[in-house]
């Protein structure tokens, strides 16, 4: 860590493709280190356009993004773009190497560590994402969410402070959505990842810290998730759909049925026995 | 019967080295006009089973039969092209196979393909296309210019133009926003209860069809491991969670309830606003009849079989 | 998935074959297409079988996968026979139809044009089964680095030829899912009149199309986001060490070129 607070700060940043009109307007928002924040947002709201900007792969007309300290500009941006790893939507699109080792060496190459190390790291990451016995294959033996644990793995061998996920999730079944999700909430625990999660999913959504609202170009909201999945009207924007839980408990409390507030992993069923013993 | 499969077994070429998506031994039955839902791991062989329905691939043993249609192993195959009218099927991001650049030649092209005149498909086109809750504003759009959802939409119209009455789809939500997911889901569950056709959706999000889908598959390393109701699937969730289905939370938390409640043989209730009714009942009939909630008072005959 | 077993596809079998250097085997295959190119009659062709023979057996590969990998090209191979069965009118005449005559020199030759073209592709493919990718693009690298002195990126040429080998099974089988699509929706090749097959053929390409350049902007990206520049240096995960086990291996094919030409002309 570089001794900031803040992974980003963001000062009025707009950006548009060509003459365009502007797909971001003027946004301005910060984000802890060490935090979990989901940007949300209906389809065309600009949101994979920000995740661009933050991972450095564009750069704004106006305003600026501050990583960490520093403003990300042409001369920053190489001493920067080693600080962020970015993991896409398409599992295959993003394997770059012929084999698993050879895509997670395939960042490293470009850092010029020497050969024992990479193999080192190599090895420590496959190993910890749980692909150690799969490092010779070839994409096409792997199915989608185990190359996904291979681009993560790859951008974690970079040891980056922070990783943007763009859709990551969302072309995978439902083990392996869970699968990166438990991943992901293990980055966070290790404290050494500032998270930043482009997402639909609600459960996702539920485990982060906080949730942006992009609404055509500009913050429209910058809440908690809670917060979110019990506002309808933004909701709605953002064509979200809460998780089954919070919709249970919120048609419970419309038909009088009061559930105390539940921790993200408690039972709702646990909380509606103990009031039906105590009736 | 609209779809039957007797033993039907699927090998790709290079048996020794890839056997991701094959299938062993299926015996199946769909009737005409149900909704049915497919669940299973990624390289169950669920894709590979779709592909059968319209005689896309052929079994290399047992039977498939479609109507009058019968794909044999080891025998020649009757002429496709009706059966590809009456069976559309839509792979998974069907928007990657349009071509044209319009939408109304794009959907037209499956109709004039299968011999309709240049009236029909047009007619067909719109019809299609309102179906999917797009206007005809769209059918002079170039289809690249859409968004990701719009695209789905016209692809899956298109299929929709040549008029079948079985419709298949892979994946059809994948990657698209949860409203829009649950917007597609009702409408392909209007296709079914307006206009009586057969549709069997693949998804690896079983709560999406959940309201609509009477009909479940659960596939298995190529092997079908349940097939049954509705109220059978979540009587057997427990198990075929073990087996490696991803249950959906209304389905657990149903369960869970029913389990502490006592409410096994009842109709699950599987929305948050049903299940909502359902408990508060519970909460104030305690007041008035104070029975051991582990004895359940319903009658027996609503008890489920054990699905074989 | 039928289409992504031998096309740039490692088979491990850990011979020693595997073990030798890229770049050796490279120049081995450059010499070996010599070769090839200087065979003209039926005993250097039974040497150089007999040598790739040699060779396929100790990369201990089942031999049915060389095999497979010459099969797409068969039509090749017939062609190139027939042609030679059609223009060369030498030899004692075989068979006639009509004004046409086979001489036996056509039939000889056009049998020997046909099996060195299927010699060629089986051992070539020693090189994609023997190597993986990684491996081929870094000896590839090292093949080429002469090219710079005149100016040619070598890093250029092995990133596109990488890119190549690890995404044409990947289109390949994206085509093969849009065959299919548009079969669902009646463009079947097989059952369709042939004025429609144009038409077809469009609607193939144009998805496939489509497909490759949205697939090379988000490896684009992807390479980016690691940080990759083009001509910024790089370090080697794999590590490339010639042994004098690779310099024998090339010596092997420097032989089997002069024995053939040496036999050419006597």
């Amino acid at each position: 860590m570089s001794g900031t607070e803040n992974a980003y700060e963001l000062h009025q940043v707009s950006f548009a493709y060509e003459s365009e009109q502007s797909v971001l307007d003027g946004i301005t928002l910060s984000i802890p280190s060490g935090s979990w924040v989901s940007l949300v947002g209906p389809n065309g709201c600009g949101k994979s356009t920000l995740a661009k900007l933050l991972g450095g792969l564009l750069a704004a007309n106006a305003g600026e993004v501050v990583v960490e300290g520093t403003v990300l500009n042409r001369e920053t941006i190489h001493q920067i773009r080693p600080r962020i790893g970015m993991v896409f939507q398409n599992p295959d699109n993003q394997f770059i190497g012929s084999t698993v080792e050879e895509d997670i060496a395939f960042g490293l190459e470009g850092r010029c560590l020497p050969r024992e190390e990479m193999i080192h790291r190599v090895r420590k990451y496959g190993d910890k994402l749980e692909i150690g016995h799969l490092l010779s294959k070839h994409p096409s033996e792997l199915s989608g969410g185990q190359k996904q644990r291979v681009a993560v793995a790859a951008i974690l061998a970079m040891e980056p402070g922070i990783v943007i996920f763009d859709e990551a999730s969302s072309m995978l079944d439902e083990k392996a959505r869970g699968e990166l999700l438990d991943i992901i909430k293990e980055m966070k625990q290790s404290g050494e990842y500032t998270i930043v999660s482009i997402t639909h999913d609600a459960e996702e959504i539920m485990y982060s810290d906080r949730a942006i609202v992009l609404l055509d170009g500009g913050v429209a909201a910058d809440l908690s998730p809670e917060d979110l999945f019990h506002d309808d009207a933004l909701l709605q924007s953002c064509r979200l759909i809460a998780p089954y839980r919070i919709q249970l408990v919120r048609e419970l409390a419309k038909l009088g049925v009061q559930v105390p507030p539940l921790q993200r992993e408690e039972e709702v069923t646990e909380a509606l026995w103990q009031l039906h013993l105590n009736k | 019967m609209a779809i039957t499969l007797e033993q039907v077994s699927y090998a790709y070429d290079d048996r020794s080295l890839w056997r991701n998506g094959a299938l062993e031994d299926i015996n199946l039955k769909l009737d005409q006009g149900v909704f049915a839902g497919i669940v299973g791991a990624t390289g169950s062989g669920k894709s590979t089973l779709l592909q059968h329905f319209n005689g896309i691939l052929k079994p290399t043993s047992g039977k498939v039969q479609v109507f009058d249609y019968i794909l044999q192993a080891g025998e020649k195959n009757p002429p496709l092209r009706e059966l590809r009218r009456r069976v559309g099927l839509v792979f998974q991001f069907p928007e990657h196979q349009l071509f044209e650049d319009t939408v109304e030649k794009d959907i037209c092209f499956g109709p004039l393909n299968f011999g309709m005149s240049k009236e029909e498909a047009k007619e067909r086109t719109s019809r299609a296309l309102n179906m999917l809750g797009l206007d005809d504003s769209f059918l002079s759009r170039n289809p690249f210019h859409l968004s990701g959802g719009q695209m789905r939409k016209v692809a899956i119209a298109s299929v929709l133009a040549m008029d079948p009455d079985i419709i298949v789809l892979d994946e059809p939500t994948a990657t698209l926003d949860p409203q829009s997911r649950a917007e597609l889901a009702e409408l392909l569950f209007r296709l079914q209860r307006d206009l009586g056709k057969t549709v069997i959706v693949v998804t690896h999000r079983m709560e999406e069809m959940l309201p609509y889908a009477d009909t479940w598959i659960v596939m298995k390393d190529g092997r079908k491991i349940f097939q049954g109701s509705k109220i059978e699937l979540v009587r057997e969730a427990n198990t075929l969670a073990k087996s490696g289905l991803s249950l959906p939370t209304c389905i657990t938390e149903w369960n869970q309830l029913a389990a502490r409640f006592g409410l096994e043989h009842e109709e699950p209730c599987l929305t948050a606003g049903s299940a909502a009714v359902r408990i508060a009942k519970l909460l104030t009939n305690r007041m008035d009849k104070d029975t051991d909630p582990g004895s359940n008072s319903t009658s027996p005959d609503e008890g489920g079989e054990p699905y074989a | 998935m039928r289409n992504k077993l031998l096309f740039g596809r490692c088979i491990d079998t850990g011979s020693w074959v595997h073990a030798v250097d890229p770049r050796a085997k490279l120049t081995a295959m450059v010499l070996y297409l010599a070769a090839l190119l200087a065979v003209g009659s039926w005993i250097p062709l039974a040497i150089a079988a007999a040598f790739s023979l040699a060779y396929m057996l100790a990369t201990q590969i089942p031999l049915k996968y060389f095999v497979k990998a010459a099969k797409p090209l068969w039509v090749l191979m017939v062609f190139i026979f027939v042609i030679q069965c059609l223009t060369v009118d030498e030899g004692v005449a075989l068979w006639q139809i009509g004004s046409w005559t086979l001489y036996s020199e056509g039939l000889s030759k056009g049998l020997i044009a046909a099996l060195r073209m299927a010699l060629l592709v089986s051992f070539t493919a020693i090189l994609t089964f023997t190597t993986t990718p990684g491996l081929l693009n870094q000896g590839m690298s090292g093949v080429l680095k002469p090219l710079e002195k005149i100016g040619i990126s070598a890093e250029r040429l092995t990133l596109m030829m990488s890119i190549a080998l690890r995404f044409i099974p990947t289109i390949l089988d994206e085509t093969h899912k849009i065959v299919k699509a548009q079969a669902a929706r009646g463009a079947d090749l097989k059952e369709l009149p042939w004025k429609e097959k144009g038409k077809l053929l469009v609607s193939l390409l144009v998805p496939v199309t489509v497909s490759a350049f949205r697939r090379a902007e988000d490896l684009v990206l992807s390479m980016e986001s690691r940080g990759y520049l083009i001509g910024a240096p790089r370090s080697e995960y794999h590590l490339l060490v010639w042994r004098s086990r690779d310099t024998g291996f090339i010596l092997s094919f420097i032989v089997l070129v002069a024995v053939v030409v040496v036999l050419r002309f006597i």
